[in-house]
Protein backbone atom coordinates (compact mmCIF):
# COMPACT_ATOMS: atom_id res chain seq x y z
CA UNK A 1 0.00 0.00 0.00
CA UNK A 2 1.48 3.71 -1.13
CA UNK A 3 1.08 6.66 0.93
CA UNK A 4 -1.18 8.86 -0.40
CA UNK A 5 0.49 12.17 -2.28
CA UNK A 6 1.49 14.87 -0.55
CA UNK A 7 -1.15 18.20 -1.27
CA UNK A 8 0.23 20.38 -3.59
CA UNK A 9 1.82 23.28 -2.53
CA UNK A 10 -0.90 25.90 -2.56
CA UNK A 11 -0.77 29.19 -4.73
CA UNK A 12 -2.08 31.25 -1.51
CA UNK A 13 0.74 30.02 0.87
CA UNK A 14 3.66 31.72 1.75
CA UNK A 15 6.68 30.36 1.52
CA UNK A 16 10.40 30.39 3.20
CA UNK A 17 13.44 29.09 3.49
CA UNK A 18 13.90 26.86 6.73
CA UNK A 19 15.97 27.66 9.45
CA UNK A 20 17.85 24.38 8.73
CA UNK A 21 18.46 25.48 5.14
CA UNK A 22 22.06 27.62 5.00
CA UNK A 23 22.60 29.09 1.06
CA UNK A 24 25.39 29.97 -0.26
CA UNK A 25 25.20 32.11 -4.22
CA UNK A 26 28.25 30.89 -6.93
CA UNK A 27 28.25 33.08 -10.09
CA UNK A 28 24.17 32.96 -9.95
CA UNK A 29 23.90 29.46 -8.79
CA UNK A 30 22.36 28.07 -4.89
CA UNK A 31 24.36 25.76 -2.96
CA UNK A 32 21.66 24.81 0.37
CA UNK A 33 22.99 23.09 3.24
CA UNK A 34 20.47 20.96 5.21
CA UNK A 35 21.57 21.18 8.88
CA UNK A 36 19.32 18.13 9.60
CA UNK A 37 20.24 15.42 6.73
CA UNK A 38 23.72 17.15 6.42
CA UNK A 39 23.16 16.64 2.48
CA UNK A 40 24.44 19.79 0.25
CA UNK A 41 21.70 20.71 -2.85
CA UNK A 42 22.37 22.52 -5.98
CA UNK A 43 20.31 24.84 -7.66
CA UNK A 44 20.68 26.24 -11.04
CA UNK A 45 19.85 29.16 -12.16
CA UNK A 46 16.42 29.20 -12.95
CA UNK A 47 15.73 27.07 -10.07
CA UNK A 48 17.74 29.96 -7.64
CA UNK A 49 15.21 32.51 -9.44
CA UNK A 50 12.75 30.58 -8.34
CA UNK A 51 13.90 30.18 -4.65
CA UNK A 52 14.87 33.96 -4.63
CA UNK A 53 11.42 35.42 -5.87
CA UNK A 54 9.24 32.85 -3.28
CA UNK A 55 11.20 33.05 -0.56
CA UNK A 56 10.42 37.02 -1.10
CA UNK A 57 7.19 37.29 -2.28
CA UNK A 58 3.88 37.45 0.10
CA UNK A 59 2.21 34.03 -1.82
CA UNK A 60 3.61 31.67 -4.06
CA UNK A 61 1.06 33.43 -6.69
CA UNK A 62 3.14 36.71 -6.92
CA UNK A 63 5.75 34.96 -7.29
CA UNK A 64 5.09 33.28 -9.89
CA UNK A 65 3.29 36.85 -11.21
CA UNK A 66 6.91 38.19 -11.13
CA UNK A 67 8.18 35.23 -12.80
CA UNK A 68 6.22 35.21 -15.75
CA UNK A 69 7.10 38.53 -16.11
CA UNK A 70 10.94 36.95 -16.16
CA UNK A 71 10.56 34.25 -18.37
CA UNK A 72 8.99 33.43 -21.73
CA UNK A 73 6.80 30.67 -20.91
CA UNK A 74 3.02 29.92 -20.90
CA UNK A 75 1.77 30.73 -17.50
CA UNK A 76 0.54 27.10 -16.78
CA UNK A 77 3.70 25.41 -17.63
CA UNK A 78 5.42 27.92 -15.40
CA UNK A 79 3.03 27.49 -12.65
CA UNK A 80 3.32 23.57 -13.05
CA UNK A 81 7.00 23.93 -12.65
CA UNK A 82 7.60 26.67 -10.15
CA UNK A 83 4.83 24.56 -7.77
CA UNK A 84 6.75 20.73 -8.48
CA UNK A 85 9.92 21.94 -7.68
CA UNK A 86 8.51 23.61 -4.31
CA UNK A 87 7.24 20.38 -3.58
CA UNK A 88 10.32 18.87 -4.04
CA UNK A 89 12.45 21.48 -1.91
CA UNK A 90 9.68 21.73 1.08
CA UNK A 91 10.05 17.42 0.91
CA UNK A 92 13.60 18.03 1.79
CA UNK A 93 12.89 19.95 4.34
CA UNK A 94 14.68 23.22 2.54
CA UNK A 95 11.60 25.27 2.41
CA UNK A 96 8.99 25.36 4.92
CA UNK A 97 5.02 26.15 3.93
CA UNK A 98 4.03 28.98 6.51
CA UNK B 1 60.65 24.15 6.41
CA UNK B 2 58.40 22.21 8.78
CA UNK B 3 57.38 23.49 12.41
CA UNK B 4 56.51 20.42 13.56
CA UNK B 5 59.31 19.38 15.65
CA UNK B 6 58.40 22.28 17.34
CA UNK B 7 54.53 21.72 17.84
CA UNK B 8 55.57 18.68 19.27
CA UNK B 9 57.74 20.23 21.89
CA UNK B 10 54.79 22.19 22.79
CA UNK B 11 52.49 19.45 22.89
CA UNK B 12 55.41 17.64 25.40
CA UNK B 13 56.58 20.89 27.24
CA UNK B 14 53.03 21.16 28.36
CA UNK B 15 52.27 19.95 31.95
CA UNK B 16 48.61 20.33 32.54
CA UNK B 17 47.89 18.18 29.52
CA UNK B 18 50.85 15.74 30.37
CA UNK B 19 49.60 15.64 33.94
CA UNK B 20 45.95 15.51 32.90
CA UNK B 21 46.65 12.55 30.40
CA UNK B 22 49.00 10.22 32.70
CA UNK B 23 46.18 10.58 35.12
CA UNK B 24 43.61 9.20 32.64
CA UNK B 25 45.36 6.56 31.32
CA UNK B 26 46.61 5.62 34.81
CA UNK B 27 43.02 5.49 36.19
CA UNK B 28 42.00 3.82 32.66
CA UNK B 29 44.31 1.11 31.60
CA UNK B 30 44.44 -2.26 33.49
CA UNK B 31 47.45 -4.70 33.37
CA UNK B 32 47.62 -6.35 30.24
CA UNK B 33 45.56 -4.18 28.37
CA UNK B 34 45.51 -3.36 24.32
CA UNK B 35 45.61 0.28 23.89
CA UNK B 36 45.11 2.21 20.41
CA UNK B 37 47.06 5.49 20.11
CA UNK B 38 45.64 7.35 17.36
CA UNK B 39 47.53 10.51 15.33
CA UNK B 40 50.28 9.14 17.71
CA UNK B 41 52.84 12.17 17.20
CA UNK B 42 55.65 11.71 19.51
CA UNK B 43 54.03 8.48 20.89
CA UNK B 44 54.11 9.94 24.26
CA UNK B 45 50.51 8.72 25.31
CA UNK B 46 51.32 5.35 24.01
CA UNK B 47 54.72 5.28 26.47
CA UNK B 48 52.08 6.78 29.74
CA UNK B 49 49.82 3.54 28.73
CA UNK B 50 52.86 1.23 28.78
CA UNK B 51 53.34 3.28 31.97
CA UNK B 52 50.01 2.29 33.08
CA UNK B 53 49.99 -1.44 32.55
CA UNK B 54 49.10 -1.83 28.98
CA UNK B 55 50.40 -5.24 27.63
CA UNK B 56 50.29 -4.04 24.18
CA UNK B 57 49.87 -0.37 22.17
CA UNK B 58 48.98 0.15 18.74
CA UNK B 59 50.52 3.47 17.43
CA UNK B 60 48.65 4.73 14.46
CA UNK B 61 50.56 7.86 13.15
CA UNK B 62 49.93 8.35 9.78
CA UNK B 63 52.71 10.91 8.84
CA UNK B 64 57.11 10.18 8.46
CA UNK B 65 56.85 11.33 11.82
CA UNK B 66 56.25 7.61 12.63
CA UNK B 67 59.83 7.15 13.00
CA UNK B 68 60.30 9.28 15.39
CA UNK B 69 57.95 7.88 17.36
CA UNK B 70 59.03 4.41 16.92
CA UNK B 71 62.89 5.27 17.94
CA UNK B 72 61.76 6.85 20.89
CA UNK B 73 59.99 3.88 22.22
CA UNK B 74 62.90 1.52 21.31
CA UNK B 75 65.13 4.31 23.41
CA UNK B 76 62.80 3.52 26.32
CA UNK B 77 62.76 -0.12 25.63
CA UNK B 78 59.50 -0.08 24.82
CA UNK B 79 59.96 -1.25 21.53
CA UNK B 80 58.67 -4.81 22.01
CA UNK B 81 55.56 -3.43 23.25
CA UNK B 82 54.22 -0.87 21.23
CA UNK B 83 53.41 -1.74 17.11
CA UNK B 84 53.99 1.50 14.81
CA UNK B 85 51.54 1.61 12.26
CA UNK B 86 52.11 4.22 9.53
CA UNK B 87 48.81 5.28 8.05
CA UNK B 88 45.70 7.12 9.04
CA UNK B 89 43.09 4.62 11.55
CA UNK B 90 40.47 4.84 9.90
CA UNK B 91 42.35 2.42 7.17
CA UNK B 92 43.76 0.62 9.81
CA UNK B 93 43.20 -3.11 10.44
CA UNK B 94 44.34 -5.07 13.29
CA UNK B 95 44.75 -8.59 14.91
CA UNK B 96 42.78 -8.16 18.16
CA UNK B 97 40.75 -5.18 19.57
CA UNK B 98 41.52 -2.46 21.52
CA UNK B 99 40.46 -2.79 25.69
CA UNK B 100 41.49 1.35 25.91
CA UNK B 101 41.90 4.01 22.36
CA UNK B 102 43.34 7.32 23.51
CA UNK B 103 43.70 10.51 21.30
CA UNK B 104 45.05 14.23 21.62
CA UNK B 105 42.95 15.19 18.05
CA UNK B 106 40.98 17.39 20.35
CA UNK B 107 41.50 20.95 18.49
CA UNK B 108 40.89 24.30 19.73
CA UNK B 109 37.04 24.24 19.83
CA UNK B 110 36.92 19.93 20.87
CA UNK B 111 35.75 18.62 17.34
CA UNK B 112 37.56 20.18 14.42
CA UNK B 113 40.93 17.98 14.71
CA UNK B 114 38.40 15.03 13.84
CA UNK B 115 38.32 13.12 17.33
CA UNK B 116 34.54 12.45 16.87
CA UNK B 117 35.42 10.78 13.45
CA UNK B 118 37.99 8.64 14.57
CA UNK B 119 36.58 7.42 17.69
CA UNK B 120 33.59 6.49 15.61
CA UNK B 121 35.41 4.38 13.43
CA UNK B 122 37.60 2.78 16.56
CA UNK B 123 34.22 1.89 18.27
CA UNK B 124 32.75 -0.11 15.17
CA UNK B 125 36.40 -1.38 13.77
CA UNK B 126 39.16 -1.90 16.23
CA UNK B 127 37.43 -1.31 19.95
CA UNK B 128 35.96 -4.01 22.14
CA UNK B 129 32.75 -3.33 22.84
CA UNK B 130 33.41 -2.39 26.33
CA UNK B 131 36.14 -0.16 25.72
CA UNK B 132 37.14 2.54 27.18
CA UNK B 133 37.62 6.11 25.06
CA UNK B 134 40.23 8.77 26.38
CA UNK B 135 38.64 11.56 26.13
CA UNK B 136 35.30 9.59 26.81
CA UNK B 137 33.61 12.88 26.26
CA UNK B 138 34.04 16.77 25.38
CA UNK B 139 31.79 19.83 26.12
CA UNK B 140 31.85 22.89 23.94
CA UNK B 141 31.73 26.50 26.07
CA UNK B 142 31.55 29.92 25.00
CA UNK B 143 31.43 33.01 26.56
CA UNK B 144 30.37 36.51 25.74
CA UNK B 145 33.94 38.63 24.65
CA UNK B 146 35.56 41.93 23.65
CA UNK B 147 38.57 41.54 21.31
CA UNK B 148 39.13 44.20 19.34
CA UNK B 149 41.81 43.25 17.58
CA UNK B 150 39.84 40.06 16.04
CA UNK B 151 37.20 42.16 15.26
CA UNK B 152 39.52 44.14 13.54
CA UNK B 153 40.44 40.86 11.39
CA UNK B 154 36.98 40.22 10.31
CA UNK B 155 36.66 43.64 9.83
CA UNK B 156 39.87 44.41 7.64
CA UNK B 157 38.63 42.88 4.28
CA UNK B 158 35.74 46.07 4.18
CA UNK B 159 38.85 48.80 3.75
CA UNK B 160 40.23 48.80 0.41
CA UNK B 161 43.68 47.40 0.47
CA UNK B 162 46.18 49.96 -2.14
CA UNK B 163 42.84 51.57 -3.59
CA UNK B 164 41.82 48.04 -4.32
CA UNK B 165 38.19 46.75 -3.34
CA UNK B 166 38.38 43.73 -1.16
CA UNK B 167 34.99 43.25 0.17
CA UNK B 168 34.79 40.15 -1.97
CA UNK B 169 36.11 38.37 1.12
CA UNK B 170 33.73 39.63 3.93
CA UNK B 171 31.46 36.95 3.90
CA UNK B 172 34.21 34.51 4.03
CA UNK B 173 35.64 36.33 7.07
CA UNK B 174 32.32 37.03 8.81
CA UNK B 175 31.85 33.03 8.58
CA UNK B 176 35.30 31.82 9.83
CA UNK B 177 36.36 30.99 13.51
CA UNK B 178 39.90 33.14 14.32
CA UNK B 179 42.41 31.00 16.31
CA UNK B 180 42.98 33.32 19.43
CA UNK B 181 44.53 33.20 22.96
CA UNK B 182 41.73 34.26 25.36
CA UNK B 183 42.34 35.88 28.50
CA UNK B 184 39.84 36.33 31.33
CA UNK B 185 39.98 39.94 30.99
CA UNK B 186 38.87 39.45 27.31
CA UNK B 187 35.24 37.82 28.09
CA UNK B 188 32.28 40.35 29.56
CA UNK B 189 30.32 37.69 31.33
CA UNK B 190 30.83 34.19 32.23
CA UNK B 191 31.10 30.90 30.18
CA UNK B 192 28.18 28.52 29.85
CA UNK B 193 28.35 25.07 27.97
CA UNK B 194 26.58 25.01 25.42
CA UNK B 195 26.66 20.83 24.16
CA UNK B 196 28.26 17.58 25.67
CA UNK B 197 28.74 14.54 23.39
CA UNK B 198 30.32 11.46 23.67
CA UNK B 199 33.67 10.99 21.56
CA UNK B 200 32.37 7.82 19.64
CA UNK B 201 29.45 9.30 18.55
CA UNK B 202 29.67 11.65 15.10
CA UNK B 203 26.33 12.64 15.12
CA UNK B 204 26.20 16.93 14.78
CA UNK B 205 26.23 18.35 17.94
CA UNK B 206 23.90 20.87 18.82
CA UNK B 207 23.14 22.90 21.25
CA UNK B 208 22.48 26.39 23.00
CA UNK B 209 22.85 28.18 26.01
CA UNK B 210 22.09 31.80 27.25
CA UNK B 211 25.09 33.69 28.27
CA UNK B 212 24.49 36.92 30.50
CA UNK B 213 26.96 40.23 29.94
CA UNK B 214 28.16 41.44 33.44
CA UNK B 215 29.95 43.92 32.91
CA UNK B 216 29.70 47.20 30.43
CA UNK B 217 31.95 46.78 26.88
CA UNK B 218 32.00 46.33 23.10
CA UNK B 219 30.58 42.37 22.32
CA UNK B 220 32.43 41.49 19.70
CA UNK B 221 31.48 38.10 19.37
CA UNK B 222 32.21 34.69 21.33
CA UNK B 223 35.24 33.18 22.53
CA UNK B 224 34.94 29.19 22.16
CA UNK B 225 37.37 26.94 24.45
CA UNK B 226 36.63 22.87 24.90
CA UNK B 227 36.22 20.41 28.38
CA UNK B 228 37.12 17.15 27.82
CA UNK B 229 36.55 14.53 29.92
CA UNK B 230 39.71 12.27 29.56
CA UNK B 231 38.65 9.83 32.10
CA UNK B 232 35.72 10.04 35.35
CA UNK B 233 37.08 13.55 37.48
CA UNK B 234 39.89 13.62 34.26
CA UNK B 235 39.65 17.36 32.36
CA UNK B 236 41.82 18.63 30.09
CA UNK B 237 40.66 21.95 28.76
CA UNK B 238 41.93 25.12 27.35
CA UNK B 239 39.42 27.12 29.50
CA UNK B 240 40.43 30.63 29.74
CA UNK B 241 39.97 30.79 33.38
CA UNK B 242 41.08 26.87 34.18
CA UNK B 243 43.76 27.13 37.00
CA UNK B 244 45.02 24.00 34.90
CA UNK B 245 44.71 25.82 31.49
CA UNK B 246 46.70 23.51 28.61
CA UNK B 247 48.88 25.26 25.97
CA UNK B 248 46.24 25.27 23.65
CA UNK B 249 44.60 28.49 21.94
CA UNK B 250 40.95 29.34 21.42
CA UNK B 251 38.47 30.29 19.01
CA UNK B 252 36.67 33.40 18.21
CA UNK B 253 33.33 33.48 16.42
CA UNK B 254 32.24 37.12 15.20
CA UNK B 255 28.82 38.41 15.08
CA UNK B 256 27.71 40.64 11.84
CA UNK B 257 28.73 43.84 14.05
CA UNK B 258 29.55 44.89 17.41
CA UNK B 259 27.02 45.82 19.93
CA UNK B 260 27.73 48.01 22.96
CA UNK B 261 26.61 45.83 25.56
CA UNK B 262 25.74 46.55 28.73
CA UNK B 263 25.65 44.43 32.04
CA UNK B 264 22.51 42.48 31.87
CA UNK B 265 22.01 42.24 27.91
CA UNK B 266 21.32 38.63 27.14
CA UNK B 267 23.16 36.61 24.41
CA UNK B 268 21.35 33.73 23.26
CA UNK B 269 23.51 30.97 21.12
CA UNK B 270 22.93 28.27 19.16
CA UNK B 271 25.73 26.21 18.03
CA UNK B 272 25.15 23.25 15.21
CA UNK B 273 28.36 21.19 14.55
CA UNK B 274 28.66 18.87 11.94
CA UNK B 275 32.09 16.90 13.13
CA UNK B 276 32.53 15.00 9.66
CA UNK B 277 32.18 18.34 7.19
CA UNK B 278 34.33 19.93 10.44
CA UNK B 279 31.26 22.53 9.84
CA UNK B 280 30.47 24.80 12.57
CA UNK B 281 27.47 27.32 12.39
CA UNK B 282 26.75 29.63 15.31
CA UNK B 283 23.84 31.64 15.73
CA UNK B 284 23.50 34.70 17.80
CA UNK B 285 21.06 36.92 19.12
CA UNK B 286 21.70 40.18 21.86
CA UNK B 287 18.74 41.28 23.81
CA UNK B 288 18.40 43.68 26.51
CA UNK B 289 17.37 42.68 30.19
CA UNK B 290 13.30 43.32 29.06
CA UNK B 291 13.93 41.32 25.47
CA UNK B 292 14.41 43.96 22.70
CA UNK B 293 16.57 42.70 20.50
CA UNK B 294 19.63 44.63 20.02
CA UNK B 295 21.37 42.31 17.25
CA UNK B 296 20.69 38.90 15.84
CA UNK B 297 22.99 36.92 13.24
CA UNK B 298 23.63 33.76 11.50
CA UNK B 299 27.37 32.55 10.75
CA UNK B 300 28.77 29.12 9.56
CA UNK B 301 32.22 28.19 8.13
CA UNK B 302 29.53 26.68 5.37
CA UNK B 303 29.92 30.20 4.02
CA UNK B 304 33.37 30.83 5.30
CA UNK B 305 34.67 27.81 2.68
CA UNK B 306 35.68 28.82 -0.67
CA UNK B 307 34.06 27.09 -2.94
CA UNK B 308 34.33 27.88 -6.72
CA UNK B 309 31.74 26.80 -9.55
CA UNK B 310 34.55 24.90 -10.92
CA UNK B 311 34.55 22.07 -8.16
CA UNK B 312 30.59 22.44 -7.36
CA UNK B 313 30.39 21.89 -11.39
CA UNK B 314 32.33 18.54 -11.24
CA UNK B 315 30.47 17.22 -8.12
CA UNK B 316 26.89 17.45 -9.25
CA UNK B 317 24.99 14.00 -9.72
CA UNK B 318 24.30 14.59 -13.56
CA UNK B 319 27.97 15.68 -14.88
CA UNK B 320 29.82 12.97 -16.35
CA UNK B 321 33.38 13.60 -14.96
CA UNK B 322 36.36 12.84 -16.88
CA UNK B 323 39.91 12.09 -15.47
CA UNK B 324 42.79 15.21 -16.21
CA UNK B 325 45.96 14.13 -17.06
CA UNK B 326 47.27 13.88 -13.52
CA UNK B 327 44.05 12.03 -12.92
CA UNK B 328 45.08 9.41 -16.10
CA UNK B 329 48.66 9.46 -14.10
CA UNK B 330 47.52 8.21 -11.21
CA UNK B 331 45.17 5.30 -12.48
CA UNK B 332 48.00 4.36 -14.08
CA UNK B 333 50.48 4.19 -10.90
CA UNK B 334 47.28 2.59 -9.40
CA UNK B 335 46.98 0.04 -11.81
CA UNK B 336 50.87 -0.75 -12.01
CA UNK B 337 51.02 -2.04 -7.97
CA UNK B 338 49.78 -4.74 -9.32
CA UNK B 339 52.03 -6.69 -5.98
CA UNK B 340 54.19 -7.84 -9.67
CA UNK B 341 55.73 -4.68 -10.58
CA UNK B 342 58.64 -3.02 -8.88
CA UNK B 343 58.71 0.82 -8.29
CA UNK B 344 61.31 1.29 -10.66
CA UNK B 345 59.10 -0.51 -13.21
CA UNK B 346 56.33 2.05 -12.30
CA UNK B 347 58.65 4.70 -12.18
CA UNK B 348 59.37 4.24 -16.07
CA UNK B 349 56.09 3.03 -17.24
CA UNK B 350 54.66 6.16 -16.12
CA UNK B 351 57.53 8.38 -17.78
CA UNK B 352 56.68 6.94 -20.80
CA UNK B 353 53.09 6.88 -20.60
CA UNK B 354 53.01 10.38 -19.42
CA UNK B 355 56.07 12.34 -21.19
CA UNK B 356 53.20 15.13 -21.46
CA UNK B 357 53.08 15.54 -17.46
CA UNK B 358 56.77 14.57 -16.57
CA UNK B 359 60.07 15.93 -18.27
CA UNK B 360 62.00 13.18 -17.03
CA UNK B 361 62.28 10.02 -14.93
CA UNK B 362 62.96 11.64 -12.22
CA UNK B 363 59.71 14.20 -12.31
CA UNK B 364 57.89 11.05 -12.18
CA UNK B 365 59.65 9.14 -9.75
CA UNK B 366 58.22 12.04 -7.49
CA UNK B 367 54.64 11.37 -8.96
CA UNK B 368 54.84 7.97 -8.17
CA UNK B 369 56.13 8.01 -4.62
CA UNK B 370 53.42 10.07 -4.10
CA UNK B 371 51.00 7.96 -5.06
CA UNK B 372 52.23 4.73 -3.50
CA UNK B 373 53.73 6.36 0.28
CA UNK B 374 49.71 6.98 -0.08
CA UNK B 375 47.81 4.10 -1.69
CA UNK B 376 50.30 1.46 -1.90
CA UNK B 377 51.93 -1.43 0.91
Amino acid sequence: MTAPPDPPISLAARVRASADALTRELDGELVVLHLGSEAYFGLDDVGTRIWHAVCAAPSVAAAIDELAAEFDVERAELERDVVALLARLVERGLLVVE
Amino acid sequence: MSDVIDEHRLYLSDQPRLDAYEAALAAVVRDGDVVLDLGAGSGILGLLACRAGAGKVYAIEETGLISLTRRIAADNGLAARIEHVKALSLDVSLPERADVVCCDQIGRFGFEAGVFGYFADAARRLAKPDARFVPAAIELHVAPVSLPERAADVSFWERPVRGFDVRAATEVARNSGYPCRLEPGHLLGPGARVARQATTVEDAIVGEAELVVERDGTLDGLGGWFRAELAPGVVVTNDPGATARIERRNVFLPIAASVAARAGVRVRVRLHVIPRETLLTWTVEVVTPDGARLARSQHSTFRGMFLSPEELRVTRPDHVPALTPRGRARRTVLELCDGARTVREIEQAVAARHADLFPGLREAACFVAEVVTRYAR
